[in-house]
């Protein structure tokens, strides 16, 4: 093995044992599912394996004939296929409770609907707007609609701490998401435009394919800091 | 035949005391389905005398609906009638779009501004949604054969069998275009009929310029789903 593939082993590994560890935290913490952990865990483990095991896996023979600088771009390339996948996995478990929250809504509007006392229930209608709006003032119903909505409150929570879309049940939590998600596209789009430069040399090496415009490996080597890693 | 007004609203205060009083000048019973609105939607139509299913967090228009029909299904009613909350449809038209629907002549029936042989010259659609709505009749025509001109109004009656089914299944996302397709999918018959309509009386649409670029692709993803899922479950 070169050194500069010890080297890229050795971060690979180190990089994998802090989210490996971090993973664990999250799920002591609570803060991951246990069905979720098992999966990424699975995933850890495996890449784990795998980097450690690479002088022994038919890859390192094949990538070690291409050279060191391909043999990082086929790793980060198997890296972030992972990643999607994972990414993808969680997304379907979203969409799930996405759909269970809104069954469990939709039940909970009705049942509330089936339990309002009955002072809710005006067998009368009134004669005009001005005339219910009038009688609002003076009635004693938003009173009567605050006390259910209190009583509920153990239920369904407060309104303030509950409204809002489906899709954003917790604001800080969703900005983290869009950050991350930002910043790992960001990446990928770095990783992609390096691939483009090397990749048709280990992929489809009897492919002519056009190099990319300067402008856009400067912002690959700038995202990516390919001049500082190669 | 008992009917239902489902009127999903959120935010609606400034339009919805007008419409709840031409529905109970009209005399039709209904529901009106509170998207978790921050304004004084829930009190006004409390007020008004008129039953209110609150939804705790927004669902958007189609499980607002959609809880709508629940509610008409568990409750008996024979025949729904959605109305917007922000005023548009005239509750005066409810004969119209539930009359073919009281022949047997359809299963469900769509409120058209738009029909060639009686379009509603009064009302101005903007240019936005005037291109998302013709993009959804060309795709349900290419998919389903289904010549439907207005396949963004709200405004439709539907009979027990074709809420029923929708109680179970109902698109979230700009669900109009798509439930059509649904509806002939599951074998159901639909109907366009000419009604007249009037502009927002106040509030935002949710039909924003930003929605509508990405309208023509919530289409195109949505009807590519609904006929994957369609031909699974025959398949199956």
């Amino acid at each position: 093995m070169t050194t500069f593939s010890f080297a890229v082993q050795s971060t690979c590994v180190g990089v994998l044992a802090l989210l490996f560890g971090y993973t664990l935290w999250l799920m002591r913490s609570g803060r991951l599912s246990a069905h979720v952990t098992v999966r990424w865990v699975l995933a850890e483990s495996a890449a784990f394996l795998a980097v450690l095991l690479w002088r022994w896996l038919p890859m390192f023979s094949y990538t070690s004939s291409l050279g060191d600088r391909e043999l990082l771009v086929v790793l980060a390339v198997i890296f972030f296929s992972l990643i999607a996948f994972l990414i993808l996995d969680c997304l379907v478990r979203i969409s799930t409770h996405t759909h269970q929250i809104k069954l469990l809504t939709q039940e909970l509007a009705l049942l509330r609907k089936c339990t309002e006392p009955d002072c809710f229930q005006r067998e009368e209608r009134y004669s005009s707007h001005d005339d219910a709006a009038l009688r609002c003032q003076a009635d004693p119903l938003p009173k009567k609609i605050e006390a259910h909505n209190e009583k509920f409150a153990c239920a369904t929570g407060k309104a303030s701490s509950l409204s809002g879309s489906i899709y954003m049940i917790h604001p800080y939590r969703n900005l983290v998401n869009r950050l991350l998600l930002s910043v790992y596209l960001l990446w990928l789009a770095g990783i992609l435009i390096l691939a483009w430069g090397t990749a048709p040399y280990i992929i489809l090496p009897w492919v002519i394919v056009p190099r990319p415009p300067e402008w856009l490996t400067s912002f690959a080597r700038l995202v990516f800091f390919r001049d500082y890693i190669f | 035949m008992k009917t239902l007004l489902i009127i999903p609203a959120h935010n609606e205060e400034k339009c919805l005391p007008g419409l709840l009083e031409e529905v109970r000048r009209a005399g039709y019973d209904a529901v009106v389905v509170n998207d978790a609105s921050s304004d004084a939607t829930e009190l006004l139509a409390r007020t008004a005398g008129f039953s209110v299913l609150c939804l705790p967090v927004n669902l958007g228009i189609g499980g607002g609906v959609q809880t709508g029909f629940i509610y008409a299904l568990r409750n008996g009613y024979d025949v729904v009638v959605q109305v917007d909350g922000d005023g548009q449809h005239d509750p005066g038209e409810v004969p119209r779009v539930i009359g073919p629907i009281a022949a047997g002549e359809a299963d469900c029936v769509v409120g058209s501004r738009y029909m060639p042989a009686a379009p509603d010259t009064g009302y101005k659609t903007p240019f936005a949604r005037r291109m998302g709505m013709y993009f959804s009749t060309a795709i349900l025509q290419l998919a389903t054969g289904l010549r439907i001109h207005d396949t963004t109004s709200g405004f439709r009656a539907l009979n027990r069998a074709a809420f029923g089914f929708f109680a179970r299944e109902y698109p979230v996302d700009h669900p109009e275009a798509e439930s059509l397709l649904l509806l002939h999918q599951a074998g159901f018959r639909v109907l366009e009929v000419p009604v007249r309509m009037r502009g927002r009386a106040g509030g935002q649409s949710l039909f924003t310029f930003f929605r509508a670029i990405l309208y023509p692709l919530r289409v195109i993803i949505g009807f590519m789903g609904i006929v994957f899922k369609t031909s699974r479950r025959q398949q199956s």
